[in-house]
């Protein structure tokens, strides 16, 4: 960075001059507490209902998409230690807002044979999760459990929509 | 839009791969109702996020860090609705403007009237820095100094790197206002540049 600006200094020189202006300020206070305090009293926006099929698939894409860049990424001491935490923690993240999504949709009736076809995927993810419960290291079966979690959606949204049309 | 349309450098550095895993595992975290989480996140983004929102109140200490915690605590509220659509600090930062903006429009006509304290010493300690530094403060000064609603399309637009069509969305204006106001702002700029030379 020049250490002066030119007497008739041009747009691009004087820009030049304010992104090299410092990117970080310190501040007296520490407001931490401040925010502690608040956010204790606070209630939280919840807004499943906005959920469809693609925010899901975003979110299950999302999930694996950062899982499994840290799984290979890090070879570490405490690699095996990570790897396991990261898996079970986006497993069980992908599994908590899947439920969520499900949820939205508890209240519509659905044919038996829906009903029948549903819980053999159902069969098939808890299977699935208990599998990668007992084996983190397992990693190919998230690729799997992702497919059933994506199936059992898609057959649901199907059914709903037949019903409604 | 806003994430396509603003391009910073902020978002270049904060947004790398690593820092967006990193920040993600918090956030998925705090938004799950944990509170260590979300400190972290504030410990890590809270300098970055007060240098925009004291320039944008201009240089008044006590209004910008009333804005940084009011961010704080929307992001907190928030969070559970965010969509990893784009970076943590993208969102927050874009959140910590409107909060930001909202204040100065809330003001809209006060502001003027005001001196803060830490200005006043900021321009006396700029009497002893070094030339460097000088030039630094002196544009500092320049900016926080200038009319609210400028300042606002300076800052975003030629500190922050936002485009005019995201500024204009944010500041309830034209796209042209945005141009015009910039047009504005780096007049002045320059004028109090000269008059401090002199």
């Amino acid at each position: 960075m020049t250490n002066h600006l030119p007497p008739s200094f041009n747009d691009a020189e004087l820009r030049m001059q304010l992104r090299g202006l410092p990117k970080e300020r310190a501040f007296d206070r520490d407001l931490w507490q401040g925010i502690q305090a608040e956010i204790q009293n606070t209630p939280r926006v919840k807004n499943r209902r906005a959920w469809s099929s693609f925010a899901m698939a975003a979110s299950l894409a999302f999930a694996f998409a950062i899982a499994l860049p840290l799984f290979f990424s890090r070879p570490s001491v405490d690699a095996n230690n990570l790897k396991v935490e990261v898996v079970s923690k986006e497993v069980n993240a992908m599994d908590a807002e899947y439920q969520a999504a499900l949820k939205e949709f508890s209240s519509v009736e659905l044919s038996p044979e829906v009903k029948k076809q549903l819980r053999v995927l159902d069969d098939s993810a808890s299977k699935l999760r208990r599998a990668l419960n007992q084996s983190p290291q397992s990693t190919y079966l998230i690729p799997m459990l992702r497919r059933t979690y994506l199936q059992r959606l898609q057959l649901t949204q199907r059914a709903i929509a037949s019903n409604l049309t | 839009m806003l994430n396509a349309a603003v391009t910073t450098d902020y978002l270049h550095t904060e947004s790398l791969p690593d820092a967006r895993e990193d920040d993600f595992v918090l956030v998925r975290a705090a938004s799950q109702g944990d509170q260590k989480a979300f400190e972290q996140l504030y410990r890590k983004h809270s300098k970055r996020l007060f240098s925009v929102l004291w320039r944008l109140c201009g240089g008044q200490q006590a209004r910008a860090e009333d804005c940084l915690q009011e961010a704080f605590v929307k992001a907190w509220q928030a969070l559970p609705g965010f969509r990893y659509e784009s970076a943590f600090s993208t969102w927050l930062h874009r959140l910590a403007v409107n909060i930001a903006l909202m204040e100065l429009r809330s003001r809209k006509g006060a502001e003027d009237l005001e001196q803060d304290d830490a200005v006043l010493a900021f321009e006396k300690t700029a009497d002893t820095a070094s030339h460097q530094t000088r030039l630094q403060m002196d544009l500092e000064r320049a900016v926080t100094s200038l009319p609210a609603r400028a300042r606002a399309v300076l800052v975003l637009f030629d500190i922050e790197g936002w485009t005019h069509e995201a500024i204009a969305e944010h500041c309830n204006m034209a796209v042209g206002s945005s141009k015009a106001q910039l047009h504005r702002a780096r007049a002045l700029l320059r004028e109090k540049l000269g008059a401090y030379r002199d």
